[in-house]
């Protein structure tokens, strides 16, 4: 990488020799023809090299780094290690915190799947983060995941612009913004609930100015790496001690509450996630499903209920059984959203028996490398 | 504020737009005061009280000086008062610390048991060049060059001007002071020779210096584990890095004081063409060079009281000048190694050179060879002593330059050559002051097509977290 910034840097030196003379005076045609000509000839010059930057970038698969791209680098590699079908657990700190991806495997593999899980989530990740990140690891991958489980959450589903709410102008969020991101987020301001005029125009603006900084690359190779050559990370990340004391009352109160599904489910989110099977279909990925990790708010299982119960044909895992909920009464929270690792031993059980009830990863027989395995032993 | 971050550009437009839409010259004096002052609090408002203090003595100084009643005696005392002053200050917040730490260290090594009181003050930023810009004002005014400054808002300019006030270049107040009085008009030719020193400067530090130094940082932060040859190559790069950093500093202040009408004396001249030490210092960190020689070589006594004081006095100021550069031992042993280059150059040169030449004839370009060499490995081994975090750290770099430690098992790739690459690049093409004049060019249609292609480029190495300036820390 720092080869490529010092030619970069170097090619800038040249160009800037040459650039920063006067600029040649113009012949022929009116003043406004010049001056027209003149910014056609600029915005091409800086409008293609951007372009040609970014199509390189991508063919090369060089990405921000940050947090996210050492999570993908970390699931590359441990899916180039392993050879077994694996699944991916994709979400926002609500998964990472909560599914112990080496528990659910063992799980698995002692019930006979021949499925490795491979949690990828990271705190404060928008639906079009996730997704970036996906569709960058899905480039990487030797091979495409047996099954891919997708975080639903009503927070994220309200707030098409959640990446405002992170960190503006960082690389994370620049990064959201390629034609893809731009569009859903363009399509959330429109469609989706927009919190007010003012918060409309705001993150109109925000989206306004971080799409061509996205397209101008900025930062690119500065922080980028090559997604392969990332540092590793490893998603789950579990806590022992918690974050906010979350009362006994408010605990029991909240896990106990029982309520319907939601009347409202987000028409963006619904949306993107229909657009996102297509892409991930397209991608090579067999199955499909969706899940969310227990929380204290009774308001949000509701939610994740809602969305669940649309999806009749496809998996789909509320965190809403009695049982486990129960289980979780205790000292057990991070803070009313998150789980510390005690909670999520018991979610992580709880959920490889809900994904091997749901039928989603096939009978244990149906891999012909695990009937191999087995013929073997 | 960094100079190369977003904040700073949105902070530019507003003050430029404000400056030049405002016609009155006393009027954009007070814009520039403001500026620099909410530029200043805007790492730390409560070392604005720091440099007001500096301002107030100065001014004041200044002002007993130019008394009509003031015999040389009062003069003389004055200009001491001023001086101190700043030079308390200067003390306090910059070497309290390290004096403490080292007469601590002293008394444990003779066995006797020292209670120093071990301060931890922070460092303002900027404030060695602030306050040898004050200093330089007084002098001026006590030696006649500059009548003193009844106003202080124009001190305050002076000494608090924001382009240069936390890395300098190092103005002088007879430069500056009339200036300001001068009528501005923002000319294309200023627009264009300040966007030009702003842009290349830029490329220096962001594109450059910024993404040199993790490499740097690496070796550096575990010598141990490094090869020998890592450590040269890591010493190359930070000759690189810190040229491009403070160079790029420079030429940026140089730029943003140009479009406020300023005119701010170059700060480097291609300094890795040096072909002897001498010529080094005349290319490197010219106006603190020039402070040194003027406010302190000279005023030691120069060159005046026979061969052994010049040496003395040569070697007093350059052991001074490293420790102006942070108080630690690494630099005060930087600035020992280059005082003693320049004896045994002045030396070579006054009685040596011609003998030997006249034993031997040799091309010229082997002599030039022989002194361009000689000059970068004084220049390499004081920066690995410049760069090296402790004492440890500098002997064991130094040990790797001279082969005489063992190094570690890591290495760096040889794409790290690229640094020198770009250095000499930089400099080949700066010393020949080469121009592309490609004729196909001439269309103005591919000059904006070329800026447009060279913006992109540049913004897809532009770190958006915009690292501090090598030099603001001292």
């Amino acid at each position: 990488m720092l080869a490529i910034k010092l030619i970069l840097a170097g090619l800038v030196l040249v160009l800037a020799a040459f650039v920063l003379r006067r600029p040649p005076k113009a012949q022929g045609g009116g003043a406004l023809g010049q001056t027209a000509r003149a910014f056609t000839a600029f915005v091409l010059g800086l409008g293609l090299t951007a372009t040609f930057i970014g199509v390189g970038a991508n063919k090369a698969q060089i990405v921000r780094d940050g947090p996210f791209a050492q999570i993908a680098a970390n699931a590359l590699q441990t899916i180039t290690d392993d050879p077994s079908p694996y699944v991916l657990f994709v979400g926002a700190s609500y998964s990472r915190n909560a599914i112990d991806d080496a528990a659910l495997t063992r799980r698995l593999k002692a019930r006979g799947y021949a499925q490795r899980v491979v949690t990828f989530a990271l705190q404060g990740a928008s639906l079009q983060e996730r997704d970036l990140r996906l569709r960058q690891f899905l480039r990487a991958a030797p091979r495409a995941p047996d099954t891919v489980f997708l975080e639903v959450s009503e927070r994220f589903d309200r707030n098409p612009t959640y990446g405002f709410e992170v960190a503006k102008f960082s690389e994370r969020v620049i990064g959201q913004f390629d034609p893809r991101g731009t569009l859903w987020t363009l399509r959330g301001l429109l469609n989706g609930p927009a919190d007010g005029l003012v918060s409309f125009a705001k993150n109109g603006m925000l989206l306004g100015l971080h799409v061509p900084l996205n397209w101008l690359n900025v930062g690119l190779f500065n922080e980028g790496v090559r997604l392969q050559n990332a540092p590793l990370l490893a998603s789950y990340d579990p806590q022992d001690t918690p974050r906010r004391k979350v009362t006994d009352h408010d605990r029991k109160s909240g896990l106990r509450q029982t309520l319907p599904p939601s009347d409202h489910v987000y028409a963006w989110g619904e949306d993107f996630r229909v657009n996102q099977r297509a892409m991930l279909k397209k991608a090579g990925v067999r199955r499909i499903a969706y899940y969310f990790p227990p929380v204290i708010d009774a308001h949000e299982r509701a939610y994740i209920e809602a969305v669940c119960a649309r999806r009749t044909d496809q998996v789909c895992i509320a965190p809403v059984d009695p049982a486990m909920l129960a289980a979780l009464d205790g000292p057990v929270w991070f803070d009313e959203e998150h789980l510390l690792a005690p909670g999520a031993a018991v979610y992580s059980r709880w959920l490889a028996g809900r994904v091997m009830a749901s039928g989603v990863l096939g009978t244990p027989e149906a891999h012909p490398k695990l009937a191999l395995r087995m013929l073997e032993d | 504020m960094i100079f190369t971050s977003f904040t700073f550009l949105i902070f530019f437009t507003i003050v430029f737009a404000a400056y030049w839409l405002c016609k009155n010259n006393k009027a954009r004096l007070y814009i520039l005061l403001a500026a620099s002052t909410l530029f200043y609090g805007w790492w730390d408002w409560r070392f604005l009280g720091l440099i007001g203090l500096v301002i107030g003595v100065s001014w004041l100084s200044a002002l007993v000086m130019a008394r009509p009643s003031a015999s040389p005696r009062t003069q003389n005392m004055a200009l001491a008062a001023g001086v101190i002053v700043s030079l308390i200050v200067l003390g306090i917040f910059k070497y309290t610390g390290f004096f403490a730490d080292s007469f601590a260290e002293l008394f444990s090594k003779l066995g006797l048991r020292a209670d120093m009181p071990t301060l931890r003050i922070i460092l303002p930023v900027g404030i060695s060049f602030y306050i040898f810009q004050a200093i330089s004002y007084m002098a001026d005014v006590r030696r006649g060059v500059l009548a003193a400054e009844t106003r202080l808002a124009r001190v305050a300019l002076y000494i608090a001007f924001f382009p240069q006030l936390v890395a300098g270049p190092i103005v002088r107040a007879a430069s500056f002071f009339p200036q300001m009085d001068r009528p501005k008009r923002l000319s294309r030719r200023a627009l264009v020779v300040g966007l030009r020193a702003f842009a290349v400067g830029f490329v220096y530090k962001a594109l450059l210096a910024d993404n040199i130094a993790p490499l740097v940082d690496g070796v550096y932060g575990n010598l141990d584990a490094y090869s020998n040859g890592a450590v040269i190559l890591a010493t190359f790069a930070f000759a690189a890095q810190i040229y491009f950093d403070f160079a790029g500093y420079s030429l940026m202040a140089i730029g943003i004081a140009c479009l406020f009408g300023y005119h701010i004396p170059r700060n480097f001249n291609f300094p890795y063409a040096s072909t002897s030490i001498t010529d080094f210092w005349r290319r490197w960190h010219m106006s603190l060079s020039f402070w040194l020689r003027d406010y302190l070589f000279i005023p030691l006594g120069g060159s005046r009281h026979g061969k052994f004081a010049y040496y003395r006095n040569l070697l007093t100021t350059m052991i001074l000048g490293g420790l102006w550069h942070g108080a630690a031992w690494t630099f005060v042993a930087w600035g020992l190694l280059h005082g003693l280059a320049l004896v045994v150059h002045k030396v070579w040169t006054t009685y040596l050179k011609a003998p030997v030449a006249s034993l031997v004839r040799l091309p010229s370009i082997l002599g030039w060879l022989a002194g361009f060499a000689l000059t970068q490995a004084v220049v390499l081994a004081g920066w690995a002593i410049f760069r090296a975090g402790s004492t440890a750290d500098a002997l064991s770099a130094l040990g790797a330059l001279s082969g005489l430690r063992e190094g570690g098992p890591q290495t760096l790739g040889l794409m790290a050559l690229l640094v020198i690459g770009v250095l000499a690049l930089d400099h080949i093409l700066g010393v020949r002051r080469w121009r592309p004049n490609w004729r196909f060019m001439d269309r103005p249609e591919l000059w904006w097509a070329g800026a447009g292609a060279a913006i992109a480029l540049a913004l897809s190495i532009y770190p958006l977290t915009a690292a501090p300036f090598v030099y603001f820390q001292f």
